[in-house]
């Protein structure tokens, strides 16, 4: 803003005119992230021969609707499978976080014990351990348990918790006056009665999140799957997605690949759109209290 | 590069070393169960859980590697042929989930006690034979009727051996070929015929000049283009300059002997000389490799290209194309093949080792014509019927032609380059591409990068002889 | 991480047996997340220091090597010593500009216009977008003859280079990736970081007469460095560990991109553990990574002290 002394016609031109840069600039930025997902879209209904051609296509023609059919049907792609075994064992997993992250949060928040800050501390110090330097010894121990191979490894472990979770979980936990709690007290309602009438209908928003970040994070985890699992049945979308891509002979057929990427892709972005309101404010909270 | 996308080919797949201590592959202690052994809930339809009873039919497990859409038609007719054959055995296959957990699982399941029966590898035998990992099938064969030793082409056979003993089979032995396009060769007047083609690397050098065109600094066609590209076939390139990459009798890496010097850098002149040496600028103008659509070859951007036999049915080219022979460099004197072959294994522990050589056998004898009549994956079995010619190939270029082409594949197939000996050779492969990428990019000297390579290959060579 | 319970008076002064019953009922509540902390956590530390003094291939007990793997790691793994350089360069870039991209596109957003929402949404939806799926997708685009960014350079007369074909281009392109894809998280917290700016701040500088570029000097960006400290720590462990997009876009086998310029630390890490079964090796090269980050990361903490603005009573 420059000086108050303009004319009050002035100001509103600047003020227009600062307007109209911001959404030339915002606009222009949109263009510039959805592009990517746009060219996907284009490329994913293209003949084989229209992906790579000089000048580009931009409308392809015919659209070829039936890549999904053909990405979808290859043996390298059972999509339906795929997505199921996705759906599965990411609820599976959430479902387990929820369920301890909740309950365990419920202690470090509203039960006195101790060593209690001692084990909160730790348990915030192992959110910057990176995973890394767990990963060969969690292996071989799930290798020795025989689990290799099973969704065991994927899903087990979360059941335990995680820390960022409990942590997040906790600080909403701590939010809830003393009052309602103790009231619940007063009336003789023990420690699980209290955490399942009282503190999670009030925490209903935190779990939420925790349970949408924790579904995402595990919808698009590579790594776990690509170690733990060693059967195409059992693959996930990310890890079929991946597997898709050395299936064509001679070359990635890249119209079908495009097809499967969208596929593998579109659940994740529905969800995003019926719940963002929930992933920003997980968004948001990270931020504020890790700063 | 294209050759690197080809399921079951080399790239997919790449272990510098294995498990040292799969000498222990006998040994059933340790962990067992790694879930491979599971069956695929709801799998392919054909992989009906069969069970072992006391009297009946034996079960071997296959642990597969196919699973590009039209394989996984070929397999349920592979096995129920071979059924049909042998009433006394039934196959039962399992896809694995990807190339990246393939070798993991054999090589675990192995370790574990509870091995697959019979395996397919897209990796030479010998990487894992030097670790115990597989059966020796030379008592079986030596009572086998199809598949006896001298039943092979013998480079082909060689890629099964480590000193002596034969550790698995090839079914194809993919050979390669350099693909012209007749069309480009003849509108500048020049011999289409296979007799006609350049005899060394000079000339099809001076042949490739004929057709570059470079505007504005960027390469818009080219006639032959050998350095880009399928860097697994350089076995080849070093047998045409009379030059070998591995010595296997001698257990003895030779990258940077004289004649594989010479070699790269006649490449490096090569660039120079006709491209003006930019290997950046080349691989941004056009992807110069093979023969697949998005190739210069195949868009008619160049007269000829490196490829494999597998490609003449999987990169329908949309134009009449031949094969011929690849010449021979300044100290070679005689044309080799490259070749790629899909090897059958018999892992060790199998329970049923018997049957499951039965299998291979089939499979890489008169099972493979099943195969063959879809995939153009050249047989590695001499006695291969000559009349089976892939069903696509006849479709598109006619009986005549296709016949021929198919012979001369099989007949290519008797000069083979020695390839795929090495316990290392994975390893080995990936330095050697390495050294011969940094001389083309301009970072080292042929001599310098290759005697890198060696050292390298050769210190990781003798950590597996020690 | 300050916010404590303040205890009751009542359980200040508590009988023994009372006590001891509260603390039983409360590590039932918390014994799933002590067991993990047990087994996922602190078994893992301490097998990995071990594990990574011997030769290990899951098959066969640990052998002891003592330092072993650490020598070889440093003098005798060709690949070792690029993977390390490709990987710092990657992250020397990709961080400071990642939070430059975020902090930019969330002041963008930090302004009352209309369809703020909107622009948020698309701004941050290629975070939801799978590393491996995002790679494919960038590899098509990168195309060095075809590609829709090397056409459109071209047609305006730019040469476009082979991006992820190229020795000196891979990582760039990799970077853009990480780019498009990693900068809305950062962006988010930003965004919230930039709303607890109080706006009486803001309202008295503009009466003194303060320009909006001085404003973002001297009022958001200090104001913003608690956000800028946690963004940057963040972006250095996630961009050591990057792997999915290396893995779909370059392949894991062979050369990891033109003269391995793609080979990346976890890459290397992953092959040795998964392909070569040298459990032993890859726990050094974790070990090696894991005490690498901690010392970053120190020295970040330490260096916040001259640049990190805590005020007095943190907005939080």
């Amino acid at each position: 803003m420059v000086s108050t002394a303009r004319t009050p016609g002035g100001a509103r031109l600047a003020r227009l005119g600062r307007g109209l840069l911001s959404h030339i600039l915002l606009i222009t930025v949109a263009a510039l992230f959805a592009l990517p997902f746009l060219w996907l879209l284009i490329t994913s209904l293209k003949t084989r021969n229209q992906v790579f051609t000089d000048p580009l296509i931009w409308v392809p023609h015919p659209v070829m609707w039936s890549n999904y059919v053909e990405a979808v049907t290859a043996p390298g792609f059972p999509y339906l499978r795929l997505l199921g075994n996705t759906v599965f064992y990411t609820t599976m997993s959430t479902i387990g976080m929820v369920l301890s992250s909740t309950v365990v949060a419920y202690a470090f928040a509203r039960m006195a014990f101790r060593g209690r800050d001692t084990l909160f501390g730790l348990t915030i110090a192992t959110m910057l351990l990176p995973s890394v330097v767990l990963l060969i010894p969690t292996y071989v121990l799930f290798r020795t348990l025989g689990w290799v191979g099973s969704y065991l490894p994927l899903i087990a472990p979360m059941w335990l918790g995680g820390a960022f979770n409990i942590f997040l979980l906790r600080q909403f936990m701590l939010g809830i006056p003393n009052d309602l709690t103790d009231a619940a007290r007063v009336d003789g309602a023990g420690d699980l009665t209290i955490l399942w009438r009282v503190v999670v209908p009030l925490t209903r928003s935190a779990i939420i999140v925790v349970a949408l970040l924790h579904f995402l994070w595990t919808w698009n985890d590579f790594m776990g799957p690509l170690i733990y699992l060693d059967e195409a049945a059992e693959a996930p979308l990310v890890l079929g997605l991946y597997t898709f891509r050395g299936t064509f002979g001679g070359q990635p057929e890249w119209h079908l690949m495009m097809a499967a990427t969208m596929l593998a892709i579109a659940p994740i972005i529905v969800l995003f759109f019926f719940t963002q309101r929930y992933f920003i404010e997980g968004m948001t909270f990270t931020g504020l209290k890790g700063a | 590069m294209e050759r690197e996308q080809h399921e079951g080919r080399r790239s997919v797949m790449s272990r510098r070393t294995f498990l040292r201590s799969l000498v222990v592959a006998g040994s059933a202690a340790v962990v067992a169960a790694c879930g491979g052994n599971t069956a695929p809930e709801g799998g392919p339809a054909a992989s009906a859980p069969g069970t072992a009873g006391g009297g009946g039919p034996v079960t071997i497990e296959w642990l597969n590697r196919y699973h590009t859409p039209v394989t996984q038609t070929l397999l349920p007719e592979i096995v129920s042929a071979f059924e049909a054959e042998n009433p006394d055995i039934k196959v039962r296959y399992e896809n694995p989930g990807s190339g990246e957990g393939y070798t993991e699982q054999i090589l675990t399941r192995v370790a574990g006690g509870n091995p697959p029966d019979v395996a397919t590898l897209f990796e030479p035998p010998v990487e894992f034979a030097t670790r115990g990992a597989l059966m020796e099938l030379d008592t079986y064969m030596a009572s086998a009727t199809l598949a006896t030793p001298d039943a092979f082409y013998p480079a082909p056979f060689r890629s099964c051996q480590w000193q002596g003993k034969t550790y698995g089979l090839p079914s194809s032995a993919g050979a390669t070929a350099i693909f012209t396009n007749p069309a480009m060769l003849s509108a500048r007047g020049i011999s289409t015929s296979r007799e006609g083609f350049p005899r060394t690397w000079d000339e099809l050098k001076a042949l490739d000049k004929e057709f570059i065109v470079i505007e504005g600094g960027e390469v818009k066609q080219a006639g032959f283009v050998p350095f880009i590209g399928s860097s697994w076939a350089y076995p080849v390139w070093s047998a045409i300059n009379g030059g070998q990459i591995y010595d296997a009798a001698n257990n003895q890496y030779t990258i940077d002997s004289d004649q594989n010097v010479e070699w790269v850098d006649y490449w490096l002149r090569w660039l120079d000389d006709n491209y003006g040496g930019d290997l950046e600028a080349m691989t941004i103008a056009a992807n110069w490799a093979s023969n697949y659509s998005d190739s210069a070859f195949y868009q008619g951007k160049a007269a000829m290209t490196f490829e494999g036999s597998w490609s003449c049915t999987d990169a329908e080219i949309p134009f009449e194309w031949e094969v011929v022979h690849l010449p021979v460099g300044p100290s070679g004197s005689t044309s080799y093949t490259a070749f790629y072959p899909n090897w059958w294994v018999v892992p060790n522990g199998s329970k049923q080792p018997e049957a499951a050589f039965r299998f291979i056998e089939f499979i890489s004898t008169t099972g493979w014509t099943i195969w063959y009549r879809t995939i153009m994956d050249t047989p590695a079995w001499k006695q291969f019927p000559p009349t089976v010619i892939t069903e696509k190939l006849v479709a598109t270029i006619g009986e005549e032609r296709a016949a021929s082409v198919n012979a001369f594949f099989a007949d290519y197939l008797n000069s083979a380059a020695e390839m795929w000996t090495s316990p290392v050779d994975t390893f080995a492969s990936e330095q050697v591409s390495l050294a011969v990428e940094k001389v083309l990019r301009k970072q080292q000297s042929p001599r310098e990068a290759l005697a890198e390579a060696q050292q390298l290959a050769q210190a990781k060579l003798n950590e597996v002889l020690a | 991480m300050a916010t404590t319970v303040t205890r009751k008076p009542a359980q200040a002064r508590p009988w023994l047996s009372k006590q001891l019953r509260n603390d039983l009922r409360a590590y039932a509540f918390i014994s799933p997340w002590l067991l993990s902390l047990v087994v996922f956590t602190g078994y893992p530390m301490l097998a990995t220091i071990y594990f990574s003094l011997t030769d290990y291939t899951i098959v066969q007990p640990p052998q002891w090597v003592g330092l072993e793997n650490y020598q070889r790691m440093f003098t005798a793994d060709p690949q070792f010593w690029p993977a390390v350089w490709n990987t710092t360069f990657y992250a020397v870039i990709s961080v400071p500009l990642s939070l430059v991209v975020a902090l930019g596109l969330a002041l963008l957003l930090n302004q009352n216009v209309r369809g703020v929402g909107i622009y948020r949404t698309i701004y941050y939806l290629p975070t939801m977008v799978p590393a491996v799926a995002g790679a494919l997708l960038w590899t098509v685009i990168l195309d060095p003859q075809n590609g829709l960014l090397n056409s459109m350079l071209e047609s305006v007369g730019l040469p476009g280079p082979g991006w992820l074909k190229s020795a000196e281009w891979s990582k760039p392109a990799l970077i853009l990736m990480a780019l498009w894809a990693g900068t809305g998280s950062a962006m988010l917290i930003f965004l919230a970081g930039l709303k607890d700016i109080p706006q009486t701040l803001y309202e008295a500088a503009t009466i003194d007469g303060a320009s909006s570029w001085q404003r973002l000097m001297r009022i958001t960006l200090p104001l913003l460095t608690p956000t800028i400290f946690f963004n940057l720590i963040m972006g250095i462990i996630a961009s050591f560990q990057v792997f999915g997009q290396i893995l779909a876009s370059a392949g894991s086998g062979g050369t990891v991109g033109p003269l391995n310029s793609l080979l990346m630390y976890m890459v290397l890490l992953y092959r040795s553990a998964f392909r070569s079964f040298e459990m032993g090796y890859a726990s050094a090269l974790a070990l090696v990574l894991f005490v690498f980050l901690v010392l970053l990361t120190m020295l970040v903490v330490r260096s916040s002290r001259h640049w990190v603005y805590y005020e007095g009573e943190h907005p939080g």
